[in-house]
């Protein structure tokens, strides 16, 4: 796949609205995929690509405690306070922010695994750019003595 | 409504464990936000991917405003909950104190909250009676009906069911207040952060400034204080009432000459984005009918309708304001191109002639600070050169300090003149700068940890540097050396009277640029007596009116290879390069005179 019609799937197309972003997800190719051998991705990992693939996945688990805390918080307040109003209204909103974040977690995912795959292509041909080079020079002359 | 029960049993634990919950995620967000924009936006969005690049940065903008939404939803959600246990404690101990009252004379609660108690009145009726909350009584609750009874029960049971029901209606008109306040901060779905989510978060804080006044009062932050009381104040709150009032009164907090600039930072981008939503919002909105029917005859037919003029006039407003505000966002958006740091916001006021304080570089561990103040014109609607003069000057500072860490800071926080007038009130521009002037300078230094801690220089330009001149004659400027660009003077004759000393005076001025000489028409001088040189030949002598680039005022005076009145940060000219060598203290390698 041309390196621009990749992109489009990586990033061109948000999805459209109300659909989850795991949606997404599935559009981004497998880690083989990308083409890259194992060597590649190695040299890739210093990348900013991967650098921000990287900042992503931690992002996605740091999104993924803030659920967690948001339900472990919120757990006694509907036993412990009944009768008051906060409380409902408490309920009502906690839903849509477990949303937002399910979305914002997922969403990081999505990113973590794009920029990867992009790191990958770039990393490639420039690893491939530098192999090539490093065949095609002469070795180096040893100064003796 | 909760039932007296209710509000006996109530966990307010519940609530305060629920608040740090969504205070943590608040906080997580936060960081988070840096984390996307300095760990992937700034890493990606200037390599040269072209295309990629972009398309990739857009997701992840989208992503930081996620965070930034997240930080101050989650934490107004925070301060509401902490905010509702709070006040539910006063109403939750009356009440149980009446009980415990009841209880002590063995009086007896009833589920409807009435009270039942014995009584041996002569008066009354034998055997037990019921006194209730509310009912009528010819004087205060509890006291009428007893007068004349040798027994003091009823009037004791009726003040403690008074005190049930007030307990119960106090608790009641709190909930209802924070469940409304807590109804309004629910998240729209998807991952669209949009102007209008902004705009209504701005909204849904002003909301719950009004519900949780009493809980978290903006009175309580200091306003007009000195930097180090700024400070202390500061410094005695715990996390979490830091936390709380930065969401809260996000303005007040980033308006804080003498706290931590990352927390000034973030405070002033939630009230930088909120802005920017509500311009982009505005500036949307449909234009009223622009034709109406001519009210004087029907040639012609039809005039503009004083609505659409209005209309008209405000657009204009709202697309400067938008100009100045994308020269901002434009900068947040720079950080990492060319290495350049992260930016920190300091100040932010679209209002007039608008104000923007911005840093490049954390000035608070920076070993080198600059500060530049700009001069005549400046204006929040033409910025771009303004932060771009500071960038430039970051980078070439970088050079002269190799493996130190730098500051560079635009301040534009004062009414600056828009026109070059030479009337009386020129000079009010320059008094009524140099105090906002002198108390930013206090808030560096007192965020920095001490005079000691950061070498700090101030440029001033043009009229910029007047201010500064009149800073140093009205108070203790915090700076060590001072830069006087262009300088029209600076209100004081020799360059030892300034705070910095002489040696570390310094000045540019370009042989075509036409501002000292003005400024001495202008009068922003300052006179001294002596004997007036050029090239070290005398040619005046008395009491005669000096600008830093006179040989008489006795400042460093530097090289200049610009030309003009503007361009004395072009890159990689004589002019920054002197500027930039002074900022990193390398002295000795200035070019002067």
């Amino acid at each position: 796949m041309a390196l621009n019609a990749t992109w489009e799937e990586l990033f061109g197309g948000s999805a459209p609205p109300g659909q989850p972003a795991t949606m997404t997800l599935a559009g981004v190719p497998a880690p083989d995929s990308g083409g890259g051998g194992g060597d590649a991705n190695l040299k890739a990992d210093v990348g900013p690509w991967h650098e921000a693939g990287n900042t992503a996945g931690e992002l996605r688990t740091s999104t993924g405690t803030s659920l967690t805390d948001l339900d472990t918080a919120n757990e006694g307040v509907g036993g412990g306070t009944a009768g008051f109003a906060s409380s409902g209204a408490l309920t009502e909103i906690l839903g849509t922010w477990k949303t937002r974040l399910t979305a914002v977690r997922d969403e990081c995912g999505r990113l973590e695994g794009a920029l990867k795959s992009a790191g990958r292509d770039f990393g490639e041909r420039e690893t491939a750019t530098q192999r090539k080079i490093a065949a095609e020079a002469p070795a180096p002359a040893r100064k003796e003595g | 409504m909760p039932t007296w029960q209710q509000l006996r049993d109530v966990k307010l634990d519940e609530y305060s464990d629920a608040a740090d919950g969504w205070g943590k995620v608040s906080s997580r967000a936060n960081s988070d936000k840096d984390r996307v924009d300095n760990g992937m936006f700034a890493k990606i969005h200037h390599s040269q991917k072209g295309e990629a690049a972009t398309k990739a940065g857009g997701d992840i903008q989208q992503l930081s405003r996620n965070y930034q939404y997240l930080h101050t939803e989650c934490g107004l959600i925070r301060t509401a909950l902490n905010g509702l246990a709070t006040e539910l404690a006063a109403p939750q101990k009356k009440l149980k104190q009446a009980l415990e009252d009841a209880e002590n004379l063995r009086f007896t609660v009833k589920p409807d909250g009435s009270v039942e108690y014995p009584t041996d009145s002569l008066v009354l009726s034998p055997g037990t009676h019921t006194a209730e909350h509310g009912a009528p009584v010819p004087l205060a609750p509890g006291k009428g009906e007893g007068v004349g009874s040798a027994d003091a029960n009823k009037g004791k049971a009726e003040d403690i069911a008074e005190r049930i029901g007030d307990a119960v209606r106090e608790a009641d008109e709190i909930d209802s207040r924070y469940a409304a306040a807590l109804r309004r901060l629910k998240a729209d779905p998807g991952l669209e952060v949009s102007a209008e989510d902004l705009v209504d978060a701005a909204a849904d804080t002003k909301a719950l400034q009004q519900a949780a006044g009493k809980y978290a009062d903006d009175d309580r932050i200091p306003h007009g204080k000195s930097a180090t009381e700024n400070a202390d104040w500061w410094n005695g709150l715990s996390q979490e009432q830091r936390d709380e009032y930065a969401t809260l009164y996000p303005a007040s907090v980033g308006a804080l000459d003498g706290i931590p600039s990352s927390v000034r930072d973030d405070a002033n981008r939630m009230v930088f984005a909120e802005n920017r939503a509500q311009i982009q919002t505005d500036l949307n909105k449909p234009a009223p009918n622009q034709y109406i029917p001519n009210p004087n005859g029907n040639y012609p037919a039809a005039v503009l309708s004083p609505e659409y003029k209005q209309w008209q006039k405000e657009q204009e407003r709202l697309k400067e304001q938008l100009k100045g505000s994308d020269s901002i966002q434009a900068r947040f958006d720079a950080t990492g191109k060319e290495n350049l740091p992260e930016a920190y916001l300091l100040g932010y006021d679209k209002e007039g002639i608008g104000r923007a304080i911005i840093a490049n570089g954390n000035p608070d561990t920076a070993d080198h600070t600059a500060v530049y103040v700009p001069g005549t014109k400046t204006n929040l609607n033409n910025f771009d050169e303004d932060i771009s003069r500071m960038t430039d000057m970051w980078r070439e500072t970088q050079k002269w300090a190799p493996g130190e860490s730098v500051s560079t800071i635009t301040w534009f926080g004062y009414e600056a003149p828009q026109s070059v007038v030479t009337d009386a009130t020129q000079k009010d521009y320059a008094y009524d700068g140099s105090p906002k002037l002198l108390q930013f300078m206090d808030g560096l230094e007192t965020a920095q940890g001490g005079p000691d801690n950061s070498h700090t220089t101030i440029i001033g330009h043009s009229y910029g540097s007047t201010v500064v001149g009149d800073a140093s004659n009205k108070g203790d400027l915090a700076a060590d050396d001072i830069v006087a660009v262009g300088s029209p003077g600076m209100l004081t004759g020799r360059a030892e009277d300034l705070d910095v000393g002489k040696d570390h005076v310094w000045s540019e001025a370009a042989t075509s640029d036409v501002v000292p000489a003005g400024g001495k028409l202008a009068g922003l001088g300052g006179y001294t007596w002596g004997v007036e040189t050029w090239n070290g030949v005398p040619f005046n002598a008395g009491y005669v009116q000096t600008v830093p680039s006179d040989e008489l005022f006795g400042a460093h005076r530097m090289d200049v290879d610009t030309s003009g009145h503007t361009d004395y940060w072009t890159r990689d000219s004589e002019s920054l390069r002197n500027q930039a060598k002074v900022v990193a203290g390398q002295y000795d390698k200035v070019n002067e005179d």
